[in-house]
């Protein structure tokens, strides 16, 4: 697939290894272009603040854990959805350990479309990251 | 060398050591001396000389009475500065026999569940896949599986929800649900305003006008969890409850926590359970309070807990600042 057609996603990540298995996937896929990866909200906050106000910097996906602050008072959900608030359009794709259900019933009152989760299992594949990150990106019309 | 006039300030200076006691014996032995001078020649340079010694130590004994006022003010400052330290030092050491006494029984809950739960599951398993019971890797995997979630989650999530590390909103959320009805204060949800402009001044400006977000400091959220997870469950152990509403929100400085059922109203003589102890626990950490009424359609637990009202935003601010942080 030609490289401009495909959506641009960006991933924060603590876990270095689960980090660059997202990345892999990403890089890997026709489908995805991978632009930017983060150990941490605050290092993804400081290249945004960087390139403000381009919406065009902006990537069409975040894939995000959502414990990837280094700040206790920050989570990647919460970020997202500020971020969202603000007026800018791109899907999330959220991924942690924790059971996600209560999480996205929470966001989806915020903002009702382009919310998806994964839980971190030993059972999660390739294909299921490459699925709900194309299933969340349809819901904002963004393929 | 020192004259008769510096005697006040060699006493002075001199309070605590021999010097004063021979300075004073000195004194004490010339006054005397004067008296009989005086008593045996009344003429008019004797008087004069004991005029002079009694103004001598009438000066010593001022300064005397100045640096007595002095120093018993300075006792009763060291005596008072005692109590405190007496207090704080009592203080301190029920706290740290609370946390010392905490952290024992955490240790003992947690031994007990690595040694009693999980050291026998993995056990189990290693037996299993040496006398290849378990010779296919999957199966291995579903093993592994089962333990982490149905047992190292579980426990994990019964020492701290995880769901508290996002928002009390998520963490109610996920406890109540299909349990209870959830009414939030707006200040406290995902939709009220963080408050800075993230992206750039212009959104700012454009976003439609929100509620600003509160912070709920990490310890009365946990005990904000704490006591909603005992009133529900109180609730639920009553046949007749078919409804619970869980209702939240910050009023002036204080934290205003309402769980209603509709079961059977309490009888006079009801005692404590074990989950209003918990509550109570909290209550006497935070010096709230706790009440548990009938109402007209059923039963009302209140519990009301100090609140200081720093909005996120606030708190964002402060953490961000001069750090080349997001709120510009």
């Amino acid at each position: 697939m030609d490289k401009t057609h495909r959506l641009s996603v960006r991933v924060i990540e603590n876990d270095p290894d689960f980090r660059e298995l997202l990345s892999g996937i990403f890089e890997r896929s026709e489908m995805f272009d991978l632009v930017g990866s983060y150990e941490s909200i605050e290092a993804f906050g400081a290249e945004m603040l960087k390139h403000k106000p381009s919406d065009s910097w902006f990537s069409q996906l975040m894939v995000v854990d959502v414990m990837s602050s280094t700040d206790p008072l920050v989570d990647g959900a919460s970020f997202m959805s500020a971020l969202r608030a603000e007026g800018l359009q791109f899907a999330t794709l959220l991924i942690s350990s924790m059971e996600f259900g209560a999480l996205l019933r929470v966001l989806r009152k915020s903002q009702a479309k382009g919310w998806a989760a994964l839980q971190k299992t030993s059972r999660l594949t390739e294909q299921d990251i490459i699925e709900s990150a194309k299933a969340v990106c349809s819901e904002l019309v963004l393929s | 060398m020192n004259s008769f006039l510096d005697v006040p300030r060699i006493l002075r200076r001199e309070r605590n050591s021999w010097v004063r006691l021979v300075v004073i014996a000195i004194l004490i032995t010339f006054e005397m001396y004067s008296i009989y001078i005086l008593h045996r020649e009344p003429d008019e340079q004797a008087r004069i000389l004991v005029y002079l010694h009694i103004t001598l130590v009438l000066m010593v004994f001022s300064g005397g009475t100045v640096d007595a006022i002095n120093t018993a003010k300075r006792l009763l400052k060291i005596e008072e500065a005692d109590r405190q330290i007496t207090d704080i030092s009592s203080k301190y050491v029920s706290t740290r026999e609370l946390l010392f006494r905490i952290d024992n029984e955490t240790r003992e809950e947690v031994g007990a569940w690595m040694h009693g739960t999980l050291q026998p599951q993995l056990v189990r398993l290693a037996k299993d896949i040496r006398t290849n019971k378990l010779n296919d890797g999957e199966l291995v995997a579903q093993r592994v599986d089962e333990i982490a979630e149905k047992y190292v989650r579980e426990y994990s999530h019964s020492l701290y929800p995880p769901a508290l590390a996002i928002s009390i909103e998520v963490a109610l959320e996920t406890l109540l649900e299909g349990r209870a009805e959830l009414v939030l204060d707006e200040r406290l949800t995902i939709t009220s305003d963080i408050g800075y402009a993230i992206w750039s001044s212009e959104s700012e400006t454009a976003s439609i006008k929100r509620v600003m977000r509160l912070h709920l400091a990490a310890e009365i959220s946990y005990a904000t969890y704490r006591i909603i997870e005992e009133a529900v469950a109180n609730a639920e152990k009553k046949s007749s409850t078919t409804r619970i509403v869980v209702d939240v929100r910050v009023e002036g400085e204080q934290v205003r926590i309402s769980v209603r059922d509709n079961g059977d109203p309490i009888s006079d003589n009801a005692k404590a359970g074990l989950g209003l102890s918990v509550i109570n626990a909290f209550m006497q950490k935070f010096h709230g309070t706790m009440t548990m009424n009938n109402v007209a359609d059923g039963v009302e637990v209140l519990v009301l807990l100090p609140y200081e009202a720093p909005t996120l935003a606030d708190m964002l601010h402060k953490r961000f600042q001069g750090g080349g942080g997001l709120d510009e």
